[in-house]
Order: structure tokens, then C-alpha cells, then sequence
């Protein structure tokens, strides 16, 4: 299971996103620390900055102040140390779902026929097997997403940085998705960065929850889950720890409302 | 937050402009500097201060019914956009709705139209030139005609592609036909519409400048940069495309403007390519 | 599809163009139209045997003018889709060649011809220039637009990867851009003909079927304008649907970026 050992580190973190017309806090001095092979599930507001953090996380932003640290290497930008899942699934139209899945590991230069095993490896994984030749177009969002993690998983990256992956999806497959995730990563044991707004989904997936305040992002709470997996949304102390979680929001979310009241 | 008129981004805006607007002018002086030291052909490619000039004394100049030379080639264009479009704008909507309606004599008439529409309008100027002579009527009929198929084509796909539930809704509250045909049937395809009309408008427009090439007798733009041509000055012919151009952007500019008062505020622009 | 399928719905086609055929060819019969004015489907028919047999100079009109099309579309293809993608992918570049762009593409085709007769001559050279221009502005303004649309995800996607710039070209942006590369090209084959016919008008010494149709006039000959009316419409349907049909069928239908055309 996770160890004691720090793979990523977040010092004083601030974000500002300014467009000329709006000037706009998303984090302000965000501290986090992430175990190796932790599931650490951050949940806030909507508007709180907390994919944000990912995007700094990915390399895709840059923080105004701050900096963040991956196995003790300052990160400056996109690299193949990460994994990323978008909340659209965000596959290559033109590229069949081996494509997708393969075109990390041809990047990294890997011979044709080895990536395509290890990538049909972690199509059979997600559950895909048979629709390796399909195009994007024709599958389930639920599919698509499946797809998206297969190919983050691919290149075996150091963290898997999941951006509200299953938020496009309905209530029933989102479930599924869940039960599969965990699956998932049970078999690898990455270190993973979750975002969602969803408390329920939090507390069934995270070694870790991490609450955030509505804008400017920091952090409201940390809250560790010691529950064996897998889990069921209906035991008591998956209720008990739910519960504590949404009493740490609530209030923030009340804010979060009012503020978008104010800018609407 | 920031307010004010001077933020980022309209400052952005006009550093592009300025940025812009200095680099053409100072092509523009380079053109200048070197036609003036002698390295470009002057018979060939005239000066900027030159054009400027001809265009100037163009304008100047009076007509047998005294009036500026160059506004009355500008306005025998203009004259026979606005006819071509009207014409071409009227048969374009009744038909259009008529096969969007009749799904007869949509099947009819829409083989007609795919064959012909490709066809560009100054092909059809011969034959045209046959039936009506040099002048006006063959000019504007060409241009309406070139304008006519995306108007009838995009009014057609308007009517057809409305949602069975606009019509169920209005039906359910009880109206009639004509009010069903004016109040849900033309505004939702007004997007459509308009599409047409602008295309329709820029083609038109094209067909007219090329026909005046070819079939005008004494004035139009079209007729003006070709005439040019024969009496070796290669200045007006500059001038003449750059009128063009500007004459051009003004009519876009007022298209958009009828744009952003009607549908736009509707939120049904459609986004389309050039 | 079927072949069944496909052949009611050919016929479905043709159906009404063989009526309106018919009733043309019964006004020009029974002269209530002219037919030394308004022709007739026979007398185009006979006309275009008499073109081809026994001197084909129907086909040698239709290999030059096809001839220009294909350099004058090509050089435009080339450099437009070029042009477009660095100014797709060069802020500085967009800011400054994009207002230069719209006032270009704002001016007909056909405009710069007397010009280019002055400066380079009657003949091919001014013909394939204006088919140049016809395309190029066409798909340099779609190509760029594509680029810049291509959503930023996608790229950042292919970055977390590893991606340099150059497999972020060619396996992202190319391809991301492909809808509006083919709505461009797709565009141009319309522009280049329309280019092409009218430049033939103007400044053909060598045939061609624009030059033709002009040509007839000196002799009233509808039939001959009528030919050629036909051919460019049915050539500019066989190019659209055959060339590009096929191509945007390889690619952009079979990636679902754009629905399948009926």
C-alpha cells in the first residue's frame, strides 16, 4: 500500500489568471504533500481552483508563485513523469483506440510491435479488448473515458492526474466507473491525483480527501480514509466520513454561490 | 476586478491596430522608395503617391452630367448589386420555401439547382450577352441569377431542418397556419436566411464586378479597371482593386450590423466558412 | 451502399432534369422559344459530336482548361495550406497578416486579371495566377482558422506525453486541423473554376473552355455556350464529389468529425 515516502510536493502555490478585463484568484498559497502510491482525491466548490492545481501540477499553467516538486525535480512544464485523465475525454479523433493508447509509448520511441503489446495490455485492462480498432466517434462516453485511462496509464507515468474524469458521465456508469477505477488501480498502484466535486465518489476512492474553500482555493481540511477496499456506499463508516466531509463543505459552498451571485 | 475603458484587452486591440497600421504604411513607403529610385517598372507597377493621385483627379473629374467620374463608377455597381439582390432575394426566399414545405417539388427542383449552382456566374454572361445586348439588363440578371442559388439553396435548408417540436408547440397553443408560417417557421429559419443572403450578396457581387468586365458599356468598377487596361494605366487599375476592397468591407460591415440587430441578438449565428 | 440503392436514388436524380430536358426541347421544336437563342437539348447534343468528331477539339479545350486548373489549384493548395498553418500557429504572424488577409480576400478574383494582363501578358501565365489566387486565399483563411481552433487540450495531451513540436504538428495539428483544411480545399475547387472561366474570358490566346464559350459569341452560337455551360457544371460536380468526396471520406467521415453526407 502507500509508503511514507513524498512523491509530489506543492510549496506555496498561488494562482492568478488575469485576461486584462478580469483578474481572477483561482489558489492562493496551496501546501499539499502526496505519498507514493496514495490516492489522493481533492473535492471543493465548483470554481475553487482545484483543477487549476492540476493543470500546474500537468505543466499545462504555470503558478504565479509557488512551486511544485515531483520525486524532488522542480516541475516546469508537461512531461511523461504524469499521466493526465481530461474531464472531456480528450482522444485523438483521427487515431483508433489502440492509437490513442499507443501514441505515448511511440513517442517515447518504443518499437511498433512492443508498443502495441503493452498497449493492447492496458486496453484488455480497462476492458476495451475487441474494440482496439475502433474509432473515438463510436463509443460511449463511459468508453471514451476508459480509453482516456488506458492511454495515461500506458506510458507508466509517475502520477495519474484525473480531472473530474467521470463528471460527463450518468449516475449508473459513473458507478461502474468508479468500481473500475479501483480495479485498476489496485492491479498498478500509481500515485494518483483525483479531482470531483462529488463527495460520494471521493470517500469510495480516496486514501486521502482533501477539502478545499470555495475561491481563492486553499485548503479547508485534509481527511485520511482508512476503510478497506472495496468499499460500499452504504457502510456506516463510509457514511460517517461522507458526512464529515460535507459538514467541511457545506459552508464553503454556500460562499462559492454567493460569490457567483456577485459576478453574475 | 479592473473596470474602465483603457483595460488589457482594448489596449491589446488597439497596439494590434497601430501595430498593423505601421506595417503597412511602411510597405508602403518602401513600395514608394523604391518605384521612386527607379527599381520597379513605373509602366508596370505604379506608386502608391501615384494611385492616390489618379484616384484623386478619377474623382475630381466630372461625367456629361457632371458628376464625380469616380462615384459614378462606384455607384453603377452598387446600382446593380442592390437590383441583382433584390431580385435574386425575392424569387430566392418564395422558392426556398416552397421546397422546404412541398417535399414534391423539393425533389423536383433540387437537381436542377446542384447542377447549376456550381457554375460560375460570368459563364452564363455570353449567352446572356445574346439575349439582352451590352448593359445593364444582362449584368444584373447574371449577377441575380449567381446570387440566387444560395439564397434558394440555404432558405430551403432553413425550413427543412426546423424542429418538429417548434411546430408541435405552436400547434398545441393553437395556431393557425399563418401564424405558425410567421411566427415560427420564418424566424427560425432566418439564420439560414441570412446565411444565403451573404453569401448570395458576395457572390453577386463578384459576378457583377466580372460581367462589367465583359458587357458593361461605360461605367462600373468592373468596367473601370478593365478600360484601364487599354489606355496603359496601370494606376487606376491599383486604385480601382483597392476601391474594391473597401467598397467591399463597407458592405460587410453594414451586413454584420443588420446581423448583430436581428439574429445575433437571438443567439443564432451560425458559424461558417470563408 | 447497395447498388439498388444507389441506382434509384441516380435515377431519382435524373428524373427531373430528363423532364425539364424534354419540355425544353419541345418549346425549341414548336418554336415557342427561338432556338437560335435559346438552343435545344438536340441541337447541344449535335454540337458536341460536331466538337469532338472528327476533330476533338471539344477534349483539347477541356485538357487545357483542366490543365490550368490542376497547376493553378495545386500551387494554391501548396502554399495556402502552408501559409495558413504558420500563421495558425504564430501569434505574431496571425496579428499581422490576418487584417492584410481579409481586406485580399475581400476583392474579387477576377479584379487582379486586367492587372496581371499588364504586368505579365495575355496567356497561361495570367490564367494560372488567377487560379492561384481564387484558391489560395480560400484555404489559407480556413487552414489558419482550423489551427487556431484545434482545442488546447488535445495539444496539451499529446505534451504530457512527451510530444515535441514536431509530433505535435504532425500527429495533432495536421490532422485536427483536417475539417477546415477540406472545407478549404473543398471551397477552392468552386473559386479555382469560377477563377479559371472568367480569366479564360479575359485572357486566353490558347483555348480552353471559358475562351470557348466567349468565343461563340462573335458567331451567336448558343449551342456552344451551352456545352460549355454543361461541361463546367458537371465537371465541377465530378471533381467535388469524386476528388474530394473520396478524400474527406479517408478521413474526416471515418474520425467522425463531420457527419455523413447523404
Amino acid at each position: 500500500m502507500k509508503t511514507d515516502k513524498i512523491k509530489l510536493k506543492a510549496v506555496g502555490i498561488t494562482k492568478i489568471f488575469d485576461d486584462g478585463t478580469h483578474r481572477i484568484t483561482a489558489i492562493q498559497d496551496f501546501n499539499l504533500e502526496v505519498r507514493e502510491n496514495e490516492f489522493t482525491v481533492i473535492v471543493g466548490p465548483s470554481g475553487c481552483g482545484k483543477s487549476t492545481f492540476l493543470y500546474l501540477v500537468a505543466g499545462f499553467e504555470k503558478p504565479t508563485k509557488g512551486q511544485i516538486f515531483l520525486d524532488g525535480k522542480l516541475i516546469t512544464g508537461p512531461g511523461p513523469d504524469r499521466g493526465f485523465v481530461f474531464q472531456e475525454p480528450t482522444l485523438y479523433p483521427w487515431k483508433t483506440v489502440l492509437g490513442n493508447v499507443m501514441f505515448g509509448l511511440e513517442i517515447m520511441g518504443m518499437p511498433k510491435q512492443e508498443a502495441k503489446n503493452k498497449a493492447m495490455k492496458y486496453i484488455t485492462m480497462v476492458g476495451l479488448k475487441g474494440f482496439e480498432n475502433a474509432y473515438p466517434h463510436t463509443l460511449s462516453g463511459g468508453m471514451k473515458q476508459r480509453v482516456g485511462i488506458a492511454r495515461a496509464l500506458a506510458y507508466d507515468p509517475e502520477v495519474l492526474l484525473m480531472d473530474e474524469p467521470f463528471g460527463a458521465l450518468d449516475a449508473q456508469t459513473r458507478k461502474v466507473m468508479q468500481q473500475e477505477l479501483m480495479r485498476i488501480w489496485e492491479k498498478t498502484k500509481k500515485t494518483v491525483i483525483f479531482v470531483t466535486h462529488s463527495v460520494i465518489e471521493a470517500v469510495y476512492l480516496a486514501d486521502t480527501i482533501v477539502v478545499m474553500t470555495a475561491r481563492p482555493g486553499r485548503i479547508k481540511g485534509i481527511i485520511e480514509v482508512d476503510l478497506p477496499r472495496p468499499r460500499s456506499y452504504t457502510d456506516k463508516r463510509y457514511l460517517s466520513i461522507r458526512e464529515k466531509v460535507l459538514t467541511l463543505l457545506e459552508e464553503e459552498v454556500t460562499k462559492s454561490l454567493e460569490l457567483q451571485r456577485r459576478t453574475d | 476586478m479592473k473596470t474602465g475603458i483603457f483595460n488589457k484587452s482594448t489596449s491589446r486591440f488597439f497596439l494590434q491596430a497601430i501595430i498593423v497600421f505601421a506595417v503597412f504604411m511602411s510597405l508602403l513607403l518602401l513600395w514608394e522608395a523604391i518605384s521612386f529610385f527607379g527599381i520597379l517598372n513605373p509602366s508596370l507597377i505604379s506608386r502608391p503617391s501615384e494611385i492616390f493621385l489618379d484616384m484623386w483627379k478619377l474623382f475630381l473629374k466630372r461625367s456629361p452630367a457632371a458628376q464625380s467620374v469616380l462615384l459614378v463608377h462606384i455607384y453603377s455597381s452598387l446600382y446593380r448589386l442592390f437590383l441583382a439582390f433584390s431580385l435574386a432575394a425575392g424569387v430566392g426566399i418564395s422558392l426556398g420555401i416552397l421546397m422546404g414545405y412541398s417535399q414534391r417539388i423539393h425533389w423536383f427542383l433540387e437537381p436542377l439547382i446542384t447542377l447549376a449552382m456550381p457554375v460560375p456566374g460570368i459563364a452564363w454572361a455570353p449567352i446572356f450577352m445574346i439575349w439582352f445586348g451590352f448593359g445593364d439588363p444582362t449584368i444584373i440578371s447574371v449577377g441575380a441569377l449567381a446570387a440566387f442559388f444560395p439564397i434558394v439553396y440555404n432558405t430551403t435548408t432553413g425550413v427543412r431542418s426546423i424542429e418538429k417540436e417548434f411546430i408541435w408547440a405552436a400547434r398545441s397553443m393553437g395556431a393557425d397556419r399563418k401564424t405558425i408560417f410567421f411566427k415560427v417557421l420564418l424566424p427560425s429559419s432566418a439564420p439560414y436566411i441570412f446565411t444565403g443572403f451573404k453569401l448570395g450578396l458576395a457572390r453577386g457581387w463578384r459576378t457583377i464586378i466580372a460581367v462589367e468586365m465583359i458587357a458593361a458599356s461605360l461605367w462600373g468598377l468592373g468596367f473601370m479597371i478593365f478600360d484601364a487596361r487599354d489606355y496603359l494605366r496601370p494606376s487606376i487599375i491599383y486604385g480601382g482593386i483597392i476601391i474594391l476592397a473597401v467598397v467591399y468591407l463597407f458592405i460587410e460591415g453594414l451586413v454584420k450590423l443588420v446581423e448583430r440587430r436581428t439574429i445575433a441578438k437571438w443567439g443564432m449565428v451560425r458559424p461558417e466558412a470563408m | 451502399m447497395d447498388f439498388k440503392v444507389r441506382l434509384s436514388r441516380f435515377l431519382r436524380f435524373l428524373f427531373p432534369l430528363a423532364v425539364c430536358l424534354a419540355v425544353w426541347e419541345l418549346l425549341a421544336f414548336f418554336d415557342i422559344l427561338n432556338p437560335n437563342l435559346v438552343s435545344s437539348p438536340s441541337r447541344i447534343i449535335w454540337k458536341m459530336y460536331e466538337l469532338v468528331f472528327p476533330n476533338p477539339i471539344l477534349l483539347v479545350y477541356l485538357g487545357r482548361s483542366l490543365y490550368r486548373l490542376a497547376l493553378g489549384y495545386a500551387l494554391g493548395a501548396v502554399f495556402g495550406i502552408s501559409l495558413g498553418i504558420l500563421m495558425g500557429m504564430n501569434r505574431y504572424l496571425y496579428w499581422i497578416a490576418s487584417p492584410v488577409l481579409s481586406l485580399l480576400i475581400s476583392i474579387p478574383t477576377i479584379a487582379w486579371v486586367p492587372l496581371f494582363l499588364f504586368t505579365v501578358g495575355i496567356g497561361d501565365e495570367t490564367i494560372l495566377l488567377a487560379i492561384f489566387l481564387g484558391c489560395f486565399f480560400a484555404i489559407v483563411y480556413n487552414t489558419m482558422n482550423g489551427i487556431r481552433s484545434i482545442k488546447k487540450e488535445l495539444i496539451w495531451a499529446s505534451q504530457i506525453m512527451g510530444a515535441d513540436r514536431k509530433i505535435i504538428f504532425l500527429e495533432v495539428l495536421l490532422p485536427g486541423a483536417s475539417v477546415s483544411i477540406i472545407t478549404g480545399l473543398r471551397l477552392a475547387v468552386g473559386y479555382s473554376w469560377r477563377a479559371l472561366v472568367g480569366a479564360e474570358m479575359l485572357a486566353s490566346i490558347s483555348g480552353g473552355i471559358g475562351r470557348m464559350i466567349y468565343a461563340a459569341r462573335a458567331f451567336n452560337d448558343v449551342n456552344t455556350m451551352f456545352t460549355g455551360l454543361i461541361i463546367i457544371a458537371v465537371g465541377g460536380l465530378l471533381i467535388d464529389h469524386l476528388v474530394l468526396g473520396w478524400l474527406e471520406k479517408k478521413t474526416i467521415e471515418k474520425w467522425g468529425m463531420v457527419k455523413k453526407r447523404e
